[in-house]
């Protein structure tokens, strides 16, 4: 019965003539475009900033209302509510909808946020309807020291460092910048002496670390990743007492977790603090070279002194013996002299490490050793191979190493070229081949693969450049060769996406990203 | 008429009430009760006291009481009397002496020095605690006041005491268990350390202030030790005259 009453009541409304008072109209073509139009920009804080929006209109575009607009890409808490805000600038809540950097269709403005991630919203709107077309973009504001290669090397005037903001790394630059002799511009009144080292990136914004080791023959600081001052003198960085001497090498760095040897002494830091802790060990003696880390903050060392390998855990101010491992050989007794330590690639396991060792009396022989770590415990070990490399064209000679985590890729290098080994771990063959030359007069200083470290940019995959740095007596130029190589293969492609230049030999470079 | 019923039934409950005697007491007289010196870490009812940081040739130490009133201070110095407590005393009037049982004119408490000995008559205090309670006695210028505070326990041993940081979370794990040795190795080397004071435990949270300087403050216990051990004959040895050790896993 109520079915039939309901049907009828529809029945008797729907003939009903719609009496309203409105108009239809037809809208032009009013949208932006956004098809293979770039939506990424990086900027340097107060530098101008152009952008033409592809805004399709098919009427008259000068009466169009504009808005170009900034917002914080983090959804920053006030009060109550949670804004996208322009708090930056010293902005409310209440005048925050009001940020508007222009009210033009292209935008041309100098950039004064702080250095940080923005959304850029553009809207034009058709006054008589208030029908808006909109835009968003991305804005990455940096400081004077951005996102990007930090080399550093030793000039004619000393020890200094360049930042080389490239789009090679980082997609949402259109050309190359650089911060030059950023070290010494910022530290005047503290020049580094000693010859240049290492310098290791250690930046994990949610711990507020910013850091950059910087260390030589005869000195080591933490610089600032913002600005490259000197943050922490080397006496600074320690849990303890600093040690006298000032010998700090073989850095690691894993989030929170960093390790180092200074003066033959192994230590550490967990995510409690970035003052690191000697590790000491029970009954005996020890001269750590070198290390790596495994899974949970544990780590791997090798011990110069024994020739062997050690471990600590992550909770414990120790270091010891390896007791729990198997394998092609013995962790406690290896015999021989490390040469080189990095990650490297086996079967997708993360904790691979490659190991580069030399007989104790020199005779031009080379071994590779490869071993994994446990990925749960991270204390107990594997010995995957001790492979006789000698064969290797002028692996005697090698300087440099570069080893792939994605797949079996192995680059050494002497003075005069690049070499990539194919090898087979569990057979324990290995060959290798030239693969690529230095310019005449310039001679190789270092090889690397890119490790972009968790750095979430476009175009910067783990392992897909080979960096090769260079030098030339004749100039006193440093250059670094930026090659793409394939992350499975280590097929380097014939022409480099870029070469930069610098003020001197490049001893260490490493990528930065705040 | 029922408001009329209300009304007298109030009025009989507060005539009945009206009736009942004041049970508190008050009195002019002052009364006075016992506490122990914080600045001797005294807890609300003792406190104890080892000779074994105290060089060797200490052979007397004072723990204080402080003896506090009530009402208001006399322009005359009062005396006041303790008592000991047998049932929680295991020494005799030889083994220690009190001081001055007097409150002076103006003061409304009396720190009371009570100098015990490191050597006490039947009890070996390297393995023992020896023990005095003393209580205030009420006299002709004090009543015994607040019953909780009537008592205050002394204790005193040469034997190290653990200290609270050790206990806390990661020290007993990480550089091993409290034994004497292992304590009077770290009091050699570094004399009094207070790991609250260093920065090293967090008072409040009983959780390493920062685990880097409590693994930095074990590490240079094991290296101390090390070396301990390669310039001496002998080893250190711990309580089981054992090797002394320091690190992670020890039982002992």
């Amino acid at each position: 019965m109520t079915g039939i009453s309901l049907f009828t009541l529809l029945f008797a409304t729907s003939c009903l003539k719609d009496e309203g008072n409105y108009d239809y109209v037809e809208l032009e073509d009013f949208y932006v475009d956004t098809v293979g139009v770039r939506h990424n920009f990086t900027v340097k804080q107060f530098e101008s900033f152009e952008l033409t929006p592809k805004l399709i209109y098919e009427g008259d575009k000068s009466s169009l209302e504009y808005k170009w607009e900034l917002y914080k890409s983090e959804d920053i808490s006030i009060g109550a509510s949670s804004y996208g805000t322009g708090f930056a600038h010293n902005y409310t809540r209440d005048d925050y909808p009001d940020y508007t950097l222009a009210n033009t269709e292209d935008l041309s403005v100098v950039i004064s946020a702080v250095p940080g991630s923005y959304y850029l919203v553009f809207t034009a709107t058709e006054p008589k309807t208030g029908v808006k077309a909109m835009m968003d973009y991305q804005l990455q504001v940096e400081g004077a020291i951005g996102t990007g290669l930090v080399v550093l090397y030793q000039g004619i005037s000393g020890i200094d460092i360049d930042v080389v903001s490239s789009p090679v790394f980082n997609g949402s630059l259109t050309e190359a910048t650089f911060a030059r002799h950023a070290y010494s511009t910022t530290n005047e009144s503290r020049p580094f002496a000693g010859e240049p080292r290492e310098l290791v990136a250690a930046i994990y914004p949610a711990n507020s670390y910013y850091y950059i080791y910087l260390t030589s023959t005869e000195d080591a600081v933490r610089l600032s990743s913002i600005d490259m001052s000197v943050a922490e003198e080397f006496e600074e960085m320690f849990a303890g007492k600093a040690p006298e001497k000032k010998d700090l090498s073989h850095i690691i760095v894993n989030g929170t977790a960093h390790f180092f040897v200074n003066d033959g002494v192994a230590y550490k830091c967990n995510y409690s603090s970035a003052l690191m802790t000697p590790l000491a060990m029970r009954n005996g003696m020890y001269e750590a070279v070198a290390t790596n880390f495994t899974y949970g903050g544990n780590s791997v060392w090798y011990d110069a002194l024994n020739r062997r390998f050690l471990h600590s855990m992550m909770w414990s101010a120790e270091i010891a013996p390896i007791i729990n491992a198997s394998g092609a050989f013995d962790f406690g007794n290896v015999g021989k002299d490390l040469i080189h330590w990095s990650k490297g690639y086996y079967q997708g396991n993360e904790y691979a490490n490659y190991c580069f060792f030399k007989n104790p009396t020199e005779d031009g022989q080379r071994y590779l050793y490869v071993f994994l770590a446990d990925q749960s415990s991270g204390n107990s070990f594997t010995a995957k191979c001790a492979m006789d490399i000698s064969a290797c064209p002028e692996i005697a000679m090698a300087q440099s190493f570069a080893t792939g985590e994605r797949g079996p890729v192995v680059f050494y290098a002497t003075e005069e070229q690049v070499y990539r080994m194919t090898y087979n771990i569990d057979e324990g063959t290995s060959s290798a081949e030239s693969v690529w030359l230095p310019a005449a007069g310039e001679s190789i200083t270092r090889i690397e693969l890119f490790k972009n470290a968790g750095i979430n940019l476009e175009n910067s995959a783990l392992d897909k450049y080979l960096l090769v740095s260079t030098f030339q007596e004749a100039t006193g130029k440093g250059k670094i060769y930026i090659i793409p190589s394939d992350i499975s293969s280590g097929v380097l492609e014939s022409e480099p996406a870029a070469v930069y230049e610098f003020d001197g030999r490049i001893a260490d470079f490493d990528f930065i990203a705040q | 008429m029922k408001l009329w019923i209300y009304i007298l039934l109030i009025a009989c409950v507060g005539g009945l009430i009206a009736c009942e005697n004041e049970k508190n007491t008050f009195s002019d007289q002052p009364s006075i009760y016992i506490k122990g010196d914080p600045d001797q870490q005294a807890t609300a009812d003792s406190v104890l006291f080892s000779f074994k940081k105290s060089d060797k040739t200490v052979e007397t130490y004072d723990l204080n009481v402080v003896i506090y009133t009530t009402g208001v201070v006399s322009e005359y110095p009062r005396t006041f009397e303790l008592e000991v407590v047998s049932e929680g005393t295991n020494v005799t009037s030889d083994d220690y002496s009190i001081g001055k049982m007097e409150l002076p004119a103006g003061a409304y408490y009396a720190t009371v020095p009570i100098t015990v000995n490191r050597t006490v008559g039947g009890l070996d205090l390297t393995q023992e605690i020896a023990t005095l309670t003393l209580r205030v006695k009420a006299n002709e210028n004090f009543e015994v006041g607040a019953e909780e505070y009537m008592q205050f326990k002394l204790c005193w041993c040469d034997y190290l005491i653990q200290p609270a940081w050790w206990t806390l979370y990661g020290f007993t794990s990480d550089a091993g268990p409290f034994t004497q040795a292992r304590y009077q190795f770290i009091l050699d080397y570094y004399g009094d350390v207070d790991l609250f004071e260093m920065g090293i435990v967090d008072p409040i949270t009983g959780y390493a202030a920062d685990y880097n300087k409590q693994y930095a403050f074990i590490a240079e216990l094991i290296e101390l030790l090390n070396e301990y051990n390669a310039t001496h004959e002998e080893p250190y040895l711990n309580d089981n005259e054992e090797p002394l050790e320091f690190g992670s896993g020890l039982t002992y």
